[in-house]
């Protein structure tokens, strides 16, 4: 452009009135020309297909953050995009994403259940079956265990084949139960591990090649608890739900590589060689005469960190001595104990058998307390865990799904007997965080919160919050202090007549994303 | 992704770096903050920064907004380091919610960009190798298409279908499954 205005200046013997003139028009024209261009660039730009010019990582990273099913309808857009789909580092398959739809009036002859599993073993099929040298970084399904299970672990064991599929780095399963885990009975039981076990037995590679398994409402051999564990040599995560071996067995675990397990309505079980067990979670157990009611045998585990129990104190439940509860498992350094809002299922003791398992403990976490319970009682964990550095007092007497059936109630559901337990005055020099879920302004808590200052000398934090279901949203009305002169209150009085006051009291703002602190 | 990682942080916050963009302007930036770009990282170790990094994939205008992510992540980074081993500091959980939830803030407004300027800076997050940009401007793309149907995704990204009416039978039959 600059050379158009060069080859005007050049004409000799022009009137510089002239020239004046026409330099104007012509940089008014060189404007629009200009302003045109970056139009018809702009067009150009808009019009063009930025996306589809992508490098490959990016697309994949792109079609990775959709569902399954979104990806791979992707390969029908251009050219370009044919193949990416198959090359995709990721793979999530859930049989919940393959539901008949039976909005638009259409009826599978076949069961809802058995129809997702069959076109999830198609989609598995047909995803897993693609060559790549890139290979499947991630690879999860999660099916019904259903005699159609079999073509799904198939799929993933030729995926897992060393020269066949694209390879395998991670892989997990998770076997759910066709039946909700209660309505199974025993057949159902016995049923499901004759499933899973010809799977198990065609599928080697499969299961030699998880990183992760899931099964649901299964009944199996003692030896083959064994012979399935040892296959799967590779297992981080193992979780069970509703899985025994018959009646009053205690089922063994011994593992190499097993981080972490979960075990959800099963009977009590062995932790008998865990090397590398992390974290082991324990929803809703099962009592056993086998094991006096106790959920857990703590074997070789010198990695175990994080524990983690859940359990509502029903009828005919015992209830369980933390010491024997603990016993052998020593390296803790977080418990978490939910008791449902129902009876407490663990009886205060002293801190002489307790104290050498709960040595390592930094942090501990009393949830669904209900309501009309004392809270004192609790401060036989503080003085038997002398490096405990936080402790989370959640009370509540919410439940998501109340046992509404009043027949019901009384037979499962025992009295909530209160809990008096006298701690003897003691020091602790660690504590630093109280955090109270569920806080009234009424003299339990305050007399509590006063209670747990007198020993923790170090205690820095209070942290006093609302009650919040963090499930369901539930979030009842209380008396929780709103305003700025309520709270100011409620800190006087924790601190009456004591000298070293505490850095700080905090109360918070709860909600579904988080609390959020309240700034005075 | 750490910024200073094991390294000594006081010395990596006084080191400075240079990137020259394609149009050739200059911009210092402290070590902390370039080595969140893996490509970066790997230049520092194998000593080939002194002079200056040319990138000459990315434009001023573009590693002007990649600095502003960076500088922002790196100190994010720092922060999260420092909160989460300071476990005696009673503040830590207070510290990271404030920390996470002001980075969600950046992370939003920074992706108020037109379409031209976000590919933009995929490309460069990709070259320069940044995960935490390249995750994120990626899902902003990914978030678009959700729930389109290819010929809306077409559509909106003016992708020309090239496929012959034969072609597309075959894709449509191999992964039927997935239009179910």
């Amino acid at each position: 452009m600059s050379g158009s205005i060069a080859w005007w200046r050049s004409g000799s013997g022009v009137d510089p009135v002239e020239e004046a003139y026409t330099q104007n028009l012509e940089t008014s024209r060189l404007k629009l020309e200009q302003e045109l261009t970056m139009d018809k660039h702009q067009q150009e730009v808009d019009h063009e297909d930025r996306l589809s010019k992508l490098p490959d990582d990016a697309l994949i990273l792109i079609l990775n953050r959709l569902d399954m099913k979104e990806a791979v309808r992707s390969s029908t857009l251009s050219r370009r995009w044919r193949h990416i789909p198959s090359v995709l580092p990721i793979i999530v398959l859930d049989v919940e994403s393959f539901k008949p739809n039976h909005d638009d009036g259409f009826k599978p002859t076949v069961s809802d259940t058995a129809w997702s599993n069959m076109a999830l073993a198609h989609a598995a099929r047909s995803v897993l079956a693609h060559k790549s040298h890139r290979p499947i970084r991630n690879l999860a399904v999660t099916l019904y265990l259903r005699a159609e299970s079999m073509a799904i672990v198939r799929a993933v064991d030729t995926a897992m084949s060393p020269g066949r599929g694209r390879g395998v780095v991670a892989a997990k399963l998770k076997f759910l139960g066709e039946k909700m885990d209660y309505l199974c009975d025993h057949s159902d039981k016995a049923r499901n591990g004759k499933r899973f076990l010809s799977c198990f037995n065609a599928c080697p590679r499969a299961f030699a090649g998880l990183t992760g398994l899931h099964v649901e409402s299964v009944r199996l051999g003692e030896s083959d608890i064994y012979n399935v564990l040892r296959a799967c040599r590779k297992l981080k995560r193992l979780s069970l739900t509703n899985c025994d071996c018959g009646r009053g067995t205690v089922l063994a675990h011994e593992h190499p590589e097993l981080t972490k397990l979960k075990l959800n309505i099963c009977g009590p079980v062995e932790l008998k060689w865990l090397p590398k067990l992390a974290q082991v979670k324990c929803w809703c157990w099962v009592p056993s005469q086998s094991n006096d009611g106790y959920p857990l045998l703590f074997g070789h585990v010198p990695r175990l960190r994080q524990l983690l129990l859940f359990n509502v104190g029903y009828l005919g439940y015992p209830t369980l001595l933390p010491s024997k509860l603990l016993d052998n498992c020593s390296t803790l350094r977080e418990l978490f104990l939910n008791f449902g809002s129902e009876r407490i299922w663990i009886q205060p003791e002293g801190p002489e058998l307790l104290a050498p398992l709960l040595q390592n403990l930094m942090i501990l976490n009393l949830e669904n307390i209900y309501e009309e319970c004392d809270l004192t009682w609790t401060l036989f964990l503080l003085q038997a865990a002398p490096r405990l550095k936080m402790l989370q007092i959640k009370v509540s007497n919410h439940q998501c799904v109340p046992i509404q059936d009043e027949m019901v109630r009384q037979h499962f559901i025992c009295a909530k007997g209160n809990i008096e337990w006298k701690v003897p005055d003691f020091k602790h020099h660690n504590l630093i965080l109280l955090d109270i879920l569920g806080f009234q302004p009424d003299s339990k808590f305050m007399g509590y919160i006063r209670r747990v200052m007198r020993a923790a000398v170090n205690l820095e934090v209070i942290s006093l919050n609302d009650q919040l279901c963090e499930c369901c949203g539930f979030c009842p009305t209380t008396r929780y202090p709103r305003t700025n002169k309520e709270r100011d209150l409620i800190r006087k009085e924790i601190h009456e007549g004591i000298t070293s006051p505490v850095k700080d009291v905090q109360f918070h703002e709860m909600s579904l994303e988080g609390p959020v602190k309240i700034i005075d | 992704m750490a910024s200073a990682g094991s390294g000594d942080e006081k010395a990596a916050a006084a080191a400075m770096i240079t990137l020259i963009s394609s149009d050739n302007e200059k911009f210092e930036v402290t070590e902390a903050t370039a080595t969140l770009s893996q490509t970066i990282r790997h230049m520092i170790e194998d000593g080939c920064t002194d002079g200056g990094v040319p990138l000459p994939n990315v434009t001023s205008k573009i590693l002007a907004r990649v600095i502003e992510y960076c500088k922002k992540h790196a100190t994010a980074a720092a922060g999260e380091e420092g909160s989460s081993s300071s476990f005696s500091d009673a503040a830590f959980l207070e510290v990271d919610r404030a920390f996470l939830e002001e980075l969600e803030e950046f992370d939003d407004a920074f992706l108020e960009v037109d379409r031209a300027t976000l590919f933009d800076l995929i490309l460069a997050a990709n070259y320069l190798d940044i995960k935490g940009l390249l995750n994120l401007t990626c899902q902003k793309v990914a978030d678009s298409v959700k729930g389109k149907t290819p010929e809306q995704i077409r559509e909106m990204y003016n992708i020309v279908n090239d496929l012959t009416p034969e072609e597309e039978a075959e894709i449509r039959r191999e992964t039927q499954w997935a239009f179910e």
